[in-house]
C-alpha cells in the first residue's frame, strides 16, 4: 500500500509533477542525444579512418612508421602475404610501395604521401575508388596515371587529364622525379588526408623510383572489427620480425577517443543528473511541505519513520524513473529516425573534415546504455529525497497536525 | 481497574521564549472501559493532556502510566509503536489520507501493524459496516460529507484494536445529526468491546453522553464527575 499511497502522492499536483517530469526526460534526452551524436561521430570516424588511412592492421618493416625511410622495405613480401591470408578472419589485403616527396604543378607544389597500389587489391581494402568524385579508378588507358584527393588538386589547380610531378627520393639516395597524369580525384571525409596523399599504380612507381619490387606496406582488413586483437595477436606471433600495428595503434589519439567515449557519456549525464538532483529536490520539498499535516497524521497514527523516509523516496523514484523514461523513449525514437537519415551538419563541414569526420552524422547508443543511465537515475532519485525525506521525519507530530 | 494514572504530570512550553504551563501536577485516574470527556475553556489543557496520554508529545516532569507503558520513560520510537498499537486517534478535522478511498484508510493503520491483507480487507470491511458506510467504501475522502469522513476516522481508529480511543473535538464540524449518529457509535462501540474512549471537548452534545467528565482549569483538574455517581 506504501507504493500505491507513493505513486498516488506524484500525480497529486499533475501541474507540478508535469513540469519536473519534462525537465527530467529533456535533461535525460538532451543527455542521450549528445551522447549518441557524439558515439555515432566517432563510429563514422574509425569507419573512415579504416576505409582511407590506416585499415584494420598494417605491416611495415620495423621503424618504416617512425621515420618512412625508402630502404626499409618488406623482405620477400609473397610469404609475408600468405601468412596473413592463412589466418582466419582476414578478409582482403593490399600490399603498397609508399614514398613521401614533393608534388607539384605549374601552378603549385606541396609534400605528399605517394602510394604505390594493385587497384584491384586497393579496392577490397580502401574506400577511395568509391570516393572519387571526378575521373575513373585507374581504368583508362593512361601512361602514369595517378589519383590525387580533391583538397591537393586545387592547392595544385590541376584537374583530371593535367600532369603533375612527384618528386622523391630513389634506393640510392638520389632525387627521383616522375610525372603523372591525374586519372581520378577523391573526396574524403578527412580533409587531411586529401591535401596529403596520391595513389598511383604500383609497378610505376617501382620502375620510376627504381624500388627492385620492394614494398613498405600491408594493409589488412578483416570480416569485422571484433576480430581485432585475436588476429592482431596471431599476426605478431607469426610475423614476429615485422612491425604489426592495428589501427588503435597507428592512430592512438582516435584510440584514446573511442576508448574514453564511454566514461566521457557517463560524465556528461551525471552532470546533467547532478542539476537534476535540485528540481526534484525542491519538488519534493514542495510535495513535503503541502501535507505537512497529513504526515502529522500518520506520524501519530503509528508509521515510524522509517516508513515515511520510505514512502519519499519511492515517491522521488517514480518521478525520476518516469520522467527518464520518457526521455530515453524519445531518444530511441530520435535515433530510430536520424540513424536512418542522418543529422546534416554541412553548415559546419569544414571544421568537422578537419577533423576526420562526415558532414552527415548518424547518431547511435549501443543498448547497454539504457541500463546504466536508469540506474544512475535510481541513485540521483535516492540523493534528491534526502532533503525532503528528513524534513518529513523530523516532524512534530503535535505540531504537524495543526499546520494548515 | 485504573489504566491510566497520571502523578503530579507538568507540560511547559516554550511561547518564543516565554514558558506555558499547559499542564500544572495533574493526577488522575482513568478506569479501564470508561466513556470520559475532558472539558474546559480554550486553554485549559485538554488537547496537551490528550497528546501527553496518546504519546504524541512528551512530559516536562511527573509520572503517566498507559495500560503497561510508562510513558513518561519512553523513547520517540518507542512512543511510535506504543500508539500504533495501543491508541486509536479521532482528530476534529477528520484526517483522513486524500489519496487513499475509505477501506484504505482504515487498511492503512493495519498495514502498519503488518496485518495480512486478507484479514485487513475483511476487518476495514466490517468497521465501515458498522459506522453504516458499507455503500461507500470506495469513495474518497473528497466525495464523502464531513460526518461520513468522521465515521470512517472512527473506523479508522478502531482498526487496530487499540485499548484506548482518544478523540480531539471530534463533532465540532459536525451537524446535530451526524454528531449524535457518530456519538451512538462510539458509544457503542464502547459497550461492546470494552474500549476506553477519552474525549476532550467543548460540545455539550458529548458531555451529554459521557460517563464521566472531568473539567481542567489553567492546566489543573477543576472537578471529576462521574455520572452514575450523582444519579
Amino acid at each position: 500500500m506504501i507504493w500505491s499511497i507513493a505513486w498516488r502522492n506524484v500525480w497529486r499536483n499533475k501541474k507540478r509533477s508535469a513540469i519536473i517530469l519534462t525537465a527530467v526526460a529533456f535533461g535525460i534526452w538532451a543527455g542521450l542525444m549528445s551522447n549518441a551524436i557524439m558515439l555515432g561521430a566517432s563510429r563514422q570516424m574509425v569507419k573512415s579512418a579504416i576505409e582511407t588511412r590506416t585499415s584494420h592492421i598494417q605491416v611495415h618493416r620495423e621503424g618504416f612508421r617512425d621515420h618512412h625511410e625508402i630502404d626499409l622495405m618488406i623482405q620477400e613480401p609473397d610469404s609475408v602475404t600468405s601468412v596473413i591470408k592463412s589466418i582466419e578472419g582476414v578478409k582482403a589485403i593490399s600490399v603498397r610501395s609508399v614514398l613521401t616527396g614533393m608534388c607539384r604543378s605549374p601552378e603549385s607544389g606541396t609534400g605528399v604521401t605517394l602510394f604505390g597500389i594493385k587497384p584491384e587489391d586497393e579496392a577490397r581494402v580502401s574506400a577511395i575508388e568509391d570516393k572519387l568524385v571526378d575521373g575513373s579508378f585507374f581504368k583508362d588507358e593512361y601512361r602514369n596515371p595517378i589519383i590525387v584527393g580533391d583538397d591537393l588538386a586545387k592547392k595544385l589547380d590541376v584537374g583530371v587529364g593535367n600532369k603533375i610531378v612527384v618528386n622523391a627520393q630513389d634506393l640510392e639516395g638520389s632525387i627521383a622525379g616522375g610525372a603523372f597524369r591525374v586519372v581520378g580525384i577523391f573526396n574524403t571525409v578527412s580533409s587531411e588526408f586529401d591535401k596529403s596523399n596520391v595513389f598511383a599504380l604500383r609497378n610505376d612507381i617501382d620502375e620510376i623510383y627504381e624500388l627492385g619490387g620492394g614494398v613498405h606496406e600491408i594493409a589488412v582488413i578483416l570480416n569485422s572489427n571484433d576480430m581485432l586483437k585475436t588476429v592482431d595477436e596471431k599476426l605478431k606471433n607469426s610475423l614476429s620480425n615485422l612491425d604489426v600495428a592495428t589501427w588503435e595503434e597507428i592512430e592512438p589519439q582516435m584510440s584514446i577517443l573511442t576508448g574514453t567515449q564511454k566514461q566521457m557519456s557517463y560524465i556528461f549525464i551525471g552532470i546533467i543528473l547532478l542539476a537534476l538532483v535540485f528540481g526534484i529536490t525542491n519538488t519534493m520539498l514542495m510535495g513535503v511541505l503541502e501535507r505537512i499535516r497529513e504526515l502529522g497524521v500518520v506520524l501519530s497514527l503509528g508509521m515510524n519513520h522509517f516508513r515515511i523516509f520510505y514512502m519519499i523516496l519511492l515517491e522521488t523514484i517514480f518521478l525520476s524513473i518516469i520522467g527518464a523514461g520518457g526521455g530515453m523513449l524519445a531518444t530511441v525514437g530520435t535515433i530510430a529516425v536520424a540513424g536512418k537519415t542522418g543529422i546534416d551538419l554541412s553548415i559546419v563541414s569544414a571544421g568537422l573534415e578537419a577533423f576526420g569526420m562526415s558532414t552527415m552524422l548518424y547518431p547511435y547508443l549501443p543498448a547497454g546504455e539504457y541500463p546504466v543511465v536508469a540506474l544512475m537515475v535510481v541513485v540521483t532519485a535516492v540523493v534528491a529525497s534526502i532533503y525532503p525525506g528528513i524534513k518529513a521525519i523530523r516532524l512534530n507530530p503535535v505540531e504537524a497536525i495543526r499546520t494548515y | 481497574m485504573a489504566v491510566i494514572m497520571s502523578e503530579k504530570i507538568c507540560k511547559t512550553y516554550n511561547d518564543g521564549g516565554v514558558p506555558v504551563k499547559a499542564l500544572k501536577d495533574v493526577d488522575m485516574e482513568i478506569e479501564d472501559g470508561e466513556f470520559t470527556a475532558i472539558v474546559g475553556p480554550s486553554g485549559s489543557g485538554k488537547t496537551t493532556l490528550l497528546n501527553v496520554i496518546g504519546g504524541l508529545d512528551t512530559l516536562t516532569s511527573g509520572k503517566l502510566r498507559v495500560g503497561d507503558k510508562e510513558i513518561s520513560e519512553m523513547t520517540p520510537n518507542d512512543l511510535i509503536e506504543f500508539r500504533l498499537n495501543n491508541i486509536g486517534f479521532v482528530f476534529q478535522a477528520y484526517n483522513l489520507i486524500p489519496v487513499l478511498t475509505a477501506i484504505e484508510n482504515v487498511e492503512f493503520i493495519m498495514l502498519l501493524q503488518k496485518v495480512s491483507k486478507e484479514e485487513r480487507r475483511g476487518r476495514a470491511r466490517e468497521l465501515l459496516k458498522s459506522v453504516g458506510l458499507e455503500d461507500m467504501i470506495n469513495r474518497k475522502p473528497i466525495e464523502l460529507s464531513g460526518g461520513q469522513q468522521q465515521r470512517v476516522a472512527v473506523a479508522r481508529a478502531l482498526a487496530s484494536r487499540p485499548r484506548f480511543v482518544l478523540a480531539d473535538e471530534p463533532t465540532a464540524n459536525l451537524d446535530t445529526a451526524s454528531a449524535e449518529n457518530l456519538l451512538d457509535i462510539m458509544e457503542r462501540m464502547n459497550d461492546e468491546h470494552k474500549m476506553t474512549f477519552i474525549f476532550s471537548t467543548h460540545d455539550q452534545r458529548v458531555v451529554r453522553r459521557a460517563r464521566r467528565v472531568i473539567t481542567l482549569k489553567d492546566g489543573q483538574v477543576d472537578t471529576d464527575e462521574r455520572k452514575g455517581e450523582n444519579g
